[in-house]
This record gives structure tokens, sequence and C-alpha cells, in this order.
């Protein structure tokens, strides 16, 4: 099953978001907020889960939803609302990824030191055996990606790859790579 | 006829076998392995099957109300350089960037006094207490304020106010933030840890030279966008870092 079926599928994904979303596209606000409420979940979950990172997460939850509202007029109906907006997720998030590896390119290595100063990860307890979140977070950005989009997102190798600018296979690489972290992780 | 294979070409095959994507020959040679190879074996078992819990993880939520940010951004649109009327209608476009200007200029300032609210407060806390406040506070200020106010601002059209004279430019307003947190961070220098001032130091000698970088391409091709963008993003980065620092809780 491809992750639109998967995303098609989710309940409460019904005729009332594709309602909101036509009175949205009117400039209805209190519909594009019902909207908000009804997707906020999946959207912060994805992009929390592919950028590990709260803070970030949250500004990119804001960018989806403001880049949502803008392009509201392309919105034809033809697929649920919610696998509509969780395209331009994975679209939002894999756009920072470009512009963070620009700002890299420009600040240099240094950039993590600023990382780490703005967003300490005092919450983590040394020694407290893993879950599947934190071990997910913990995963190089690539191999986190990827995971993220097949395995818990439902996405194919395909469109992955398409999403990436990667090829399929090296997509399974990295998906089969980070399982074997994963696991190692976990079975600490 | 067989091809034999080692465990290492076995492991570089791993991934194409399980997705049932490598060619027969291959696939055989690697499933002739496996079976009596222990080691492959154990490895395939354990990367074939996904982890389980991954699909069925849980919804994650932020830890605040996104709403109001997205409102206010959607309540104020950004029209798009290429989208604006050109020469015949300079009055009207002049009087929305001066309304624009006068925004930025309200928000960038209220941000820098609620800083020197938050710094101190911040002296007078415990240091959980201000490790704490300062990721909600940063989170929540700096990133919703500043960023869609330089953003939507500095594309070229401060310049355009600055020279008109008719009120104080972004970038100047921008200044005054950036020396109002100098002076904090200044005051808070004594009581930090060494090493993070090195860092800071060093970031913001960074970050200077990449604005700098950036001006001086923007002075050279005013209309191009991407630089614009480039200078307002290195602009935030350097706000967010002196705002984290002038928030950074003392030394223990």
């Amino acid at each position: 099953m491809t992750a639109v079926a998967l995303l098609d599928a989710r309940p409460g994904d019904d005729s009332s978001q594709t309602a909101d979303a036509a009175l949205a596209a009117a400039g209805d606000r209190r519909a594009f907020e019902r909207l908000y409420r009804a997707n906020t979940g999946r959207v912060y979950s994805l992009c929390m889960r592919m950028v590990a990172d709260r803070s970030l997460a949250e500004e990119l939850t804001q960018d989806v939803f403001v880049r949502a509202w803008d392009k509201l007029s392309l919105y034809r109906g033809e697929s649920a609302f919610s696998t509509w907006l969780h395209r331009m997720a994975v679209n939002v998030v894999l756009n920072q990824r470009k512009t963070a590896g620009r700002d890299k390119q420009r600040f240099g290595s240094d950039d993590g030191d600023m990382d780490e100063l703005a967003h300490p990860r005092s919450d983590r307890v040394p020694g407290l055996r893993l879950d599947l979140e934190d071990a997910i977070a913990e995963l190089p950005p690539g191999a986190r990606r990827i995971f993220v989009l097949h395995d818990v997102e439902g996405f194919r190798h395909e469109e992955i790859a398409e999403h990436l600018g990667i090829t399929a296979g090296g997509s399974k690489a990295q998906l089969h790579r980070a399982r074997m972290l994963l696991r190692e992780k976990l079975d600490r | 006829m067989t091809t034999t294979m080692t465990c290492a070409q076995v492991d570089t095959q791993l991934a194409e076998w399980l997705e049932g994507t490598l060619a027969a020959p291959a696939a055989h040679a690697v499933r002739v392995h496996v079976a009596g190879c222990s080691r492959c074996s154990a490895a395939l078992t354990a990367l074939d099957v996904p982890l389980g819990d991954a699909a069925a993880l849980p919804e994650l939520q932020p830890a605040h109300d996104l709403w109001a940010g997205i409102e206010e951004r959607i309540a104020t649109p950004v029209v798009a350089l290429a989208a604006r009327p050109a020469a015949p209608l300079v009055v009207r476009r002049r009087f929305g960037w001066v309304a624009q200007t006068a925004a930025a200029v309200a928000l960038v300032t209220v941000s820098t006094g609620t800083t020197w609210m938050y710094a101190s407060r911040v002296l007078s806390k415990t240091t959980n207490e201000i490790a704490a406040l300062s990721r909600d506070e940063i989170r929540t200020q700096t990133r919703e304020s500043i960023r869609s106010t330089i953003r939507g601002t500095l594309r070229g059209e401060a310049r355009a106010v600055s020279t008109e004279g008719s009120l104080p430019s972004i970038e100047h307003t921008y200044d005054l933030e950036v020396g109002a947190l100098r002076d904090i961070l200044l005051q808070r220098r004594a009581e930090l840890d060494p090493a993070t001032v090195a860092v800071l130091d060093r970031n913001l000698r960074l970050i200077d030279r990449a604005i700098a970088e950036s001006r001086e391409a923007l002075a050279r091709n005013p209309a191009n966008q991407v630089i614009g963008d480039q200078l307002a993003v290195t602009l935030d980065k350097k706000l967010q870092l002196l705002r984290t620092a002038a928030l950074l809780p003392p030394r223990a």
C-alpha cells in the first residue's frame, strides 16, 4: 500500500475537510483553523521525526500551514485534504534541508556549535534505555529522513527517491542502514 | 553454475535482494550463501523486518498551540516582488511599505524590550528555571516576530524607505536591536562559561562575515531575491544567536 493510499484511508479526513478547504480558499480563516486543528498532529509528527528538533519542527509546521493557505486555490479536492497537506509537509521539510545545507556551506562546521547552543539536549538522561522515538531522533539525518518516510509514513522507495533526488537503491541502502542502527540502539 | 559469494559481497547486495530487485543469478547466489551462513542469515532476518512499532508510532503534538503564529502570518501575506505593480503606482506602493515598515519597527522594538525584560528576569532565577525559560521564550519570540519581520521587509524594500528618509530603515532598527543585545551580552560576559563565550565569538564573526558578503552582493545586484533572502536568514541567525546568548544561564 502506498503512502497516498494509507493516508486516504485515515479516519477523520472526510468531506468536511474538503468543504473547509473550499471555504478557506475563499478566505475563511475559521475554516482554515479547523483544518489546522484536524491535521496539526500529523504534520508536526512528520516534521519532528524528520528533523529531530522540537523548535525547528514547530517552525516547519507553521511553514506548512502558511504555505497551504497560500496554495489553497490549487487544491482541487481530487485527493483527501490531509493527503495534499502531507505531501506539502514533506516538500517543506525537504526544502528546509536544502536551505540548511546552503547555510551550512556558508557558516562551515561551526554551525553545529551554534545549533547545540540554541537547542541543548539537556532532556536526555545518560544510561537510560532509548525508546524508538528517541532512537529515531538519534539517527544520522539522511538515514532518519528515509526511515521516517518509508517505515513511519509509508512512502515507497521510488517516491522517496523522487523527493530526495536520489536513486531508489540509495533509499533502500539508507533504510537498511537506519534499521540496523536502530536495532543496535534499541538492543543496547 | 552457481557463483559463490563472500559475506562482504552479500552485505553489498542485501538491500537490493530484500527489495526483490536483484538480478536472478545474483539473487540466487545470495540465497545460497545466506542458507549456509549463520551470520548473514541473522543479519538478513534483522534487516528484513521493519521495526514493527514504527508505523504505529503515536501522533506527536507541539508543546504549544501554533495557530496564533500561523494566523498572524496568513493575515499579512508577503507580495512577491515580481507580482507588484511597477512605476505608475508609486504612491500606493510607498504607503504600503510605510505601513509595513512601521509594523516591523514596532515588532522589533517590542521584541528588544521583551528581551531586556527576559534578561532581567533571567538574572534572578535559578539555573534550571532559566534553562526552561530560555527554550520556550526564544522559540516564541525570536522565530515568530523577527523572522517574519525581516524576511518580509528586508527584500530590497527597506533600502527604498531608508533612502527616502521618512522613517528609520529596518536595517537601522535591526542594528539597534543587535546593539542592545550585544550590550546585554557584554554585561554578562564575565558570568558565562569562557568556552561558551569563545564559541559565541567565533560564530558571531562568521555571521558578520556572511552578512557583509550578502550586503556587498545585494549592493551589486539589488533586485536579486535570493541574496535578499540569504541576508534576511543571516540577520535572523545573528539575532537568534545573540538572544540565545543573552539568556544563557550563568556558569555554575
